[in-house]
C-alpha cells in the first residue's frame, strides 16, 4: 500500500503576546491509500490544528515550527502559497464542519462550483457543469438542477453538507480531509452523510482523514484512529485494537466516559492540573505510568 | 399522584411566514424520583417543552400540574415564589451565567429572590451546595470566565439546587461539554438525584446519555411525542418508525468498547 | 417585489412628515424671538407685534403647524428673514455647488478607504498595517477645518499649486448667463468649459479634504470588517477549495457588503453637516456656508430649510440603501419578494430523505 499522506514530527506554535504556546507536539502519522483515518480528541486537543497545519490554512499567530508533511511524494511545508493553492481543492479536498458557514451565502451554488474550476484552470463549460450535477446526484442531493441554480440558505443541513462534499470532490482529489463533517447535523442525517462520504472516498480509491470528537463515528467508519490529547498523539492504531485494548490511560478514560459514564473517574494528567474540578482524586497507577512515560 | 403532569400542552410560534407548532398536544406524567428523558433532534420542540413545564414560555393551550399545583393558574407573584421548587439547568453554561458576578453571587441569587435565610445562612448554603456539586470553597470569589466549561456547568447546577427544588429540568446540560467531562457531570447529577430524591426532566439528543441516565424516555418528533416508556424497552424494542430510525442512525462505540469496560478496566484495577 | 417597494415608500413618506414636524418644532426650541433677532434689541412692542403678524406667529399652534406642513409639502420653504430671498430657491442654486465637491469627495474616501483598509487587513499586524493604523488615528483626531487649513497651507501657501480659497470663481472669470441660477450648471449650458474646469480645479482641495477626512473612518471599518471575515469558516473553506486570492477577496467582500454600504450612507449624512465648515474655509457658495450663516444670525426659515434638505437627503439615502441591501442578498430577497405568501418548507430532517 502507498502512503497518501505522511506527517512526521510536526510541531505547531502560536505566538501570542503572552508568549509562545505549543499547540502540536511531535505529531507523526500517515494515511494510506484507500483508508479512512480518524483523529479523535476533545476541544483544545489540537486535532483541528493538525488539519490546518497540513493544508497550510493556519492563520497567524499560528505557525508550523518543525516537522515534515509529505503528500503524493511532495513536501508541502516548503511549498510557496501559489503552489499550495493548486493542491488545495484539486489534490486535497476539504469538508468543513458547518455547511452554512462554509458556503458563500450570496453566490449561487453553480457559480461556486465554477469558481473552483476556474481557480484550477479548468475551463468552465456545459460538460463541467454536468459533471458537478452528476456529483451532486451521487452525493444524494435531491433535484440537483434546482440546487445548482439556488443558494445555500434554501437547503436543509444535510443537503447543504452534501453540496460541500460535492465541492470537495469536484476536482477528484486523492485525499479528503473532513473536519467534524457531521457535528452540525442531526443524528438521522449524520449516518447518511457519512455513508455517502465513505462510498465516494475509499470505495472510489481515495483516502480520507476525519477529525471528530465522536467515538461512534470512528468506530463505525475508520480503519485507524489517532487519539489526541493536549497537542500530542497519545495513541494510534487500528480501531479494532485501540478501542478493544486501549493502552493509554486517556484513551481508556475517553472510552469509559461513553460506555460507563456513571462509574468513570476522569483522566488526570501529570502536573496536577485537573481538567475538571470536583472529582475525588484517587491514587491511580495509570497516572504514575503516564508521568514516567512523559519523562522518558 | 405524579409529581408532574402535562395534559394536551400546545405551543404555536407565529412568524411572519406562518405558524410553527413547536409543541403539539403533549400529554405526559412523571412520578416523583423518576428521571424522564426527552429525546429528539433539533427543531423537534424538546427545548420548548422544557420551558413550557416551568412556564418560562406560556403555552397556547393545555395544563401543567406540578405537585398538585396548576402552574398556569398561578399569578406572576405566586409563580415567582413557587419557582424555587422547580428549577432549570441550561445547555450553554457560560451564556446562562452573568459574567460580572462572582460564583457566590450567582449561586446566592435564587435565595435572595426567594427571600430565604439571613446573609450568613445563605452564605453557608451556597458553600455546602457548591461542595455538593463538586466545587470547593476556593471557587466562591471567582468569576465564570475563569472557570472551565465543566466547572461552569457545575455552577449552573448549584444555582438550580440551592433552593432545594423537587423538580429540575435539565436542558442538554452536557451537550456542549467534552466526553470525559460530560461523564463526570452526569455522575454528579446521578449522585444528587439519589441524595436529594430529585425528579429530573432530562432533555437530550444523545441516545447513549439517555440510556445511562434516564428511567423513562419520551421520543419527540415535530412537536409530538411519538413513543414513551421505560428506557430499556423503548431503546431495545422501539415501536414507532421514527424511534427506530433514530436508534439505527446512532453510531454506538459499544461493539468495541463493551469489551473495554470488562477486560481492560479490570486489568487496570487488579 | 412591488409590494415591498411600496411598503418602503410609505415608511419614507411617514418619516418625511416626522421630519417636517421636527423642523417646525425647531422654531420653538431655538432661543430668542425671530422678531427680536430681526429688529434688534431696541425694537418697540408695536414693531414686534407687526413682525409677529407678518410671520404668522400670532396664529394658534395648530393653524401654524398645518400651514407650515402644507406649504413645505408644496415646496415653499419660506423666505430668509434677512435677505428676503426664497429658501427653496437658494437651496436649488446652492445644492449643486455642494454636491460638485461632496460626491467626488465621498468617492475618493471610498477608494482610499477600501484600498488602505483592505491592504491593512491583509497585512494584519505587519508594518503596513501598523502604519495604516497610525495614520488613521491621526486623521481621526483631526477636525475637518484643521485638515482643510493644513492642505491650504501646503498646496496654496507653500507649493502654490492650488488656487486661493475664494470660492468657485475668480473675479477674472465671467459669470455664465443666468438660466438655472446654479453657476456650474449654467456654465455647462452656456458651453463655457473654461469656467467649468476652473470650478472643478477650485473644487480639488475641498474634494481632497472630504476624501481624506472620511477615508479614515471608512478605512477603519473596512479593515475591521475584513479582519473578521478573513478568519471565518466561509473564507477558510474558499481557501481550502484552492480559490485564487482575488476570488477569496470577492467572497469576503460580499460578506461585508451590507455593513460597508450602511456605513457609507452614514458618512454621507455626516458629510452634509460637515459641509458647513469646509465651505466656510474655502468660501464655497454651497448650502453649508449659507446655513451656517443662517444659524449664526438666527434666520429661522434658513435653518429649517437646511434641516429639511439634510434630513430628506439622508432619508432618501437610507431608503435606497435598505432596499439595495434587501434585494442584493438572496436570503432577504426571497422573503421580501415572496411576502407573506407561505412558510418556507422547514428543513426538518426527513426520515425518507435520499439514501442512495
Amino acid at each position: 500500500m502507498n502512503k497518501a499522506l505522511q506527517v512526521t514530527e510536526l510541531e505547531t506554535e502560536f505566538h501570542t503576546p503572552k508568549g509562545v504556546v505549543r499547540a502540536l507536539h511531535r505529531v507523526s502519522f500517515d494515511v494510506q491509500d484507500n483508508e479512512i483515518v480518524g483523529i479523535v480528541g476533545e476541544s483544545g486537543s489540537g486535532k483541528s490544528t493538525v488539519v490546518r497545519s497540513i493544508t497550510k490554512l493556519l492563520m497567524p499567530p499560528g505557525k508550523v515550527s518543525a516537522g515534515t508533511v509529505t503528500f503524493a511524494g511532495r513536501s508541502l511545508l516548503g511549498l510557496p502559497e501559489r503552489e499550495m493553492r493548486q493542491i488545495r481543492g484539486k489534490d486535497i479536498g476539504f469538508i468543513a464542519q458547518n455547511p452554512f458557514s462554509a458556503l458563500n451565502p450570496v453566490t449561487r451554488i453553480e457559480k461556486q462550483f465554477a469558481n473552483i474550476a476556474k481557480a484550477h484552470g479548468v475551463k468552465v463549460d456545459p460538460s463541467e457543469r454536468n459533471r458537478a450535477l452528476q456529483l451532486l446526484e451521487s452525493t444524494g442531493v435531491r433535484d440537483p438542477e434546482r440546487v445548482m441554480r439556488g443558494y445555500a440558505h434554501e437547503l436543509s443541513g444535510g443537503m447543504a453538507q452534501r453540496v460541500v462534499i460535492a465541492m470537495a470532490l469536484y476536482l477528484n482529489p486523492q485525499l479528503v480531509i473532513a473536519d467534524e463533517p457531521t457535528t452540525a447535523l442531526d443524528l438521522t442525517v449524520q449516518r447518511q452523510v457519512l455513508d455517502t462520504l465513505r462510498r465516494l472516498t475509499v470505495e472510489s480509491g481515495r483516502s480520507m482523514l476525519i477529525v471528530t470528537h465522536d467515538l461512534g463515528v470512528v468506530a463505525a467508519y475508520c480503519n485507524r484512529v489517532l487519539v489526541m490529547y493536549r497537542g500530542s498523539i497519545v495513541e494510534q492504531g487500528l480501531v479494532a485494537d485501540v478501542f478493544v485494548r486501549p493502552q493509554h490511560p486517556y484513551t481508556i478514560s475517553l472510552l469509559n466516559s461513553v460506555v460507563r459514564p456513571e462509574d468513570e473517574t476522569p483522566y488526570v494528567p501529570d502536573g496536577g492540573e485537573t481538567p475538571d474540578a470536583g472529582e475525588p482524586e484517587s491514587p491511580d497507577p495509570s497516572k504514575v505510568q503516564l508521568s514516567e512515560a512523559r519523562r522518558s | 399522584m405524579p409529581l408532574l403532569e402535562l395534559v394536551d400542552v400546545t405551543k404555536i410560534f407565529r412568524t411572519p411566514y406562518g405558524e410553527a407548532r413547536a409543541v403539539d398536544g403533549i400529554t405526559l406524567s412523571v412520578e416523583a424520583g423518576e428521571t424522564l428523558g426527552i429525546i429528539g433532534e433539533s427543531g423537534s420542540g424538546k427545548s420548548t417543552l422544557g420551558r413550557l413545564i416551568l412556564r418560562l414560555v406560556e403555552p397556547d393551550s393545555g395544563s401543567v400540574v406540578i405537585e398538585g399545583q396548576d402552574v398556569l393558574a398561578l399569578s406572576r407573584g405566586e409563580l415567582r415564589k413557587k419557582r424555587r421548587h422547580w428549577q432549570i439547568v441550561f445547555q450553554e453554561p457560560f451564556a446562562s451565567l452573568n459574567p460580572r458576578l462572582t460564583i457566590r453571587q450567582i449561586v446566592e441569587e435564587p435565595l435572595v429572590v426567594a427571600r430565604i435565610g439571613t446573609r450568613a445562612e445563605r452564605r453557608l448554603r451556597v458553600l455546602t451546595t457548591l461542595e455538593e456539586v463538586g466545587l470547593s470553597a476556593d471557587f466562591m470569589d471567582r468569576r465564570p470566565a475563569n472557570l472551565s466549561g465543566g466547572q461552569q456547568q457545575r455552577v449552573g447546577i448549584a444555582r438550580a439546587l440551592v433552593t432545594n427544588p423537587s423538580l429540575v429540568v435539565l436542558d442538554e446540560p452536557t451537550s456542549s461539554l467534552d466526553l470525559t467531562i460530560r461523564a463526570s457531570i452526569l455522575r454528579t447529577l446521578a449522585r444528587l438525584r439519589a441524595s436529594r430524591r430529585l425528579t429530573y426532566v432530562f432533555i437530550s439528543h444523545d441516545i447513549e446519555t439517555v440510556r445511562h441516565f434516564c428511567s423513562t424516555v419520551a421520543v419527540m418528533h415535530r412537536g409530538k411525542i411519538v413513543e414513551v416508556g421505560p428506557t430499556q424497552e423503548v431503546l431495545m424494542a422501539p415501536q414507532h418508525p421514527y424511534t427506530q430510525s433514530l436508534i439505527s442512525a446512532a453510531l454506538p462505540v459499544v461493539p468495541y468498547a463493551a469489551t473495554v469496560a470488562t477486560t481492560n478496566l479490570q486489568g487496570q484495577i487488579s | 417585489m412591488i409590494r415591498y417597494i411600496i411598503s418602503r415608500l410609505v415608511i419614507a413618506a411617514l418619516l418625511l412628515c416626522g421630519l417636517i414636524t421636527l423642523s417646525f418644532g425647531l422654531v420653538s426650541l431655538l432661543p430668542g424671538d425671530p422678531a427680536v433677532a430681526l429688529l434688534g434689541e431696541y425694537a418697540t412692542p408695536a414693531d414686534i407685534a407687526r413682525i409677529h403678524a407678518e410671520l404668522g406667529l400670532d396664529l394658534p399652534f395648530w393653524e401654524r403647524y398645518l400651514g407650515y406642513m402644507s406649504r413645505t409639502l408644496s415646496g415653499d420653504l419660506g423666505h430668509s428673514l434677512f435677505t428676503g430671498s426664497s429658501v427653496s430657491g437658494e437651496i436649488m442654486t446652492r445644492l449643486p455647488n455642494t454636491l460638485i465637491y461632496l460626491i467626488p469627495g465621498l468617492a475618493l474616501a471610498l477608494i482610499i478607504g477600501m484600498a488602505s483598509g483592505t491592504f491593512a487587513a491583509y497585512r494584519y499586524r505587519r508594518f503596513a498595517d501598523k502604519t495604516f493604523t497610525f495614520w488613521i488615528s491621526i486623521l481621526m483626531a483631526m477636525p475637518e477645518f484643521v485638515l482643510a487649513l493644513l492642505l491650504l497651507f501646503v498646496f496654496y501657501q507653500q507649493l502654490r499649486i492650488a488656487p486661493a480659497p475664494i470660492g468657485m470663481l475668480s473675479s477674472a472669470q465671467i459669470t455664465p448667463p443666468h438660466v438655472t441660477g446654479s453657476v456650474p450648471i449654467d456654465a455647462i449650458i452656456a458651453g463655457q468649459w473654461a469656467t467649468f474646469s476652473s470650478i472643478l480645479g477650485r473644487a480639488v482641495l475641498p474634494i481632497v479634504t472630504m476624501g481624506l477626512f472620511f477615508a479614515a473612518p471608512f478605512g477603519k471599518t473596512v479593515r475591521s470588517g475584513l479582519l473578521q471575515v478573513l478568519q471565518s469558516p466561509q473564507i477558510e473553506f474558499a481557501r481550502a477549495c484552492g480559490l485564487r486570492p482575488a476570488q477569496v477577496f470577492r467572497y469576503a467582500l460580499s460578506d461585508i457588503r451590507g455593513s460597508l454600504m450602511t456605513y457609507l450612507v452614514l458618512l454621507f449624512a455626516a458629510s452634509l453637516s460637515g459641509a458647513a465648515i469646509v465651505e466656510s474655509v474655502f468660501s464655497w457658495p454651497g448650502v453649508g456656508s449659507w446655513s451656517l450663516d443662517g444659524v449664526l444670525k438666527g434666520d429661522v426659515p434658513v435653518i429649517q430649510g437646511f434641516v429639511l434638505i439634510m434630513g430628506s437627503t439622508s432619508l432618501l439615502g437610507y431608503v435606497i440603501l435598505d432596499a439595495l441591501i434587501t434585494l442584493l442578498d438572496p436570503r432577504t430577497r426571497s422573503k421580501a419578494v415572496a411576502g407573506r405568501r407561505q412558510p418556507r418548507e422547514r428543513s426538518t430532517p426527513a426520515i425518507t430523505s435520499a439514501n442512495s
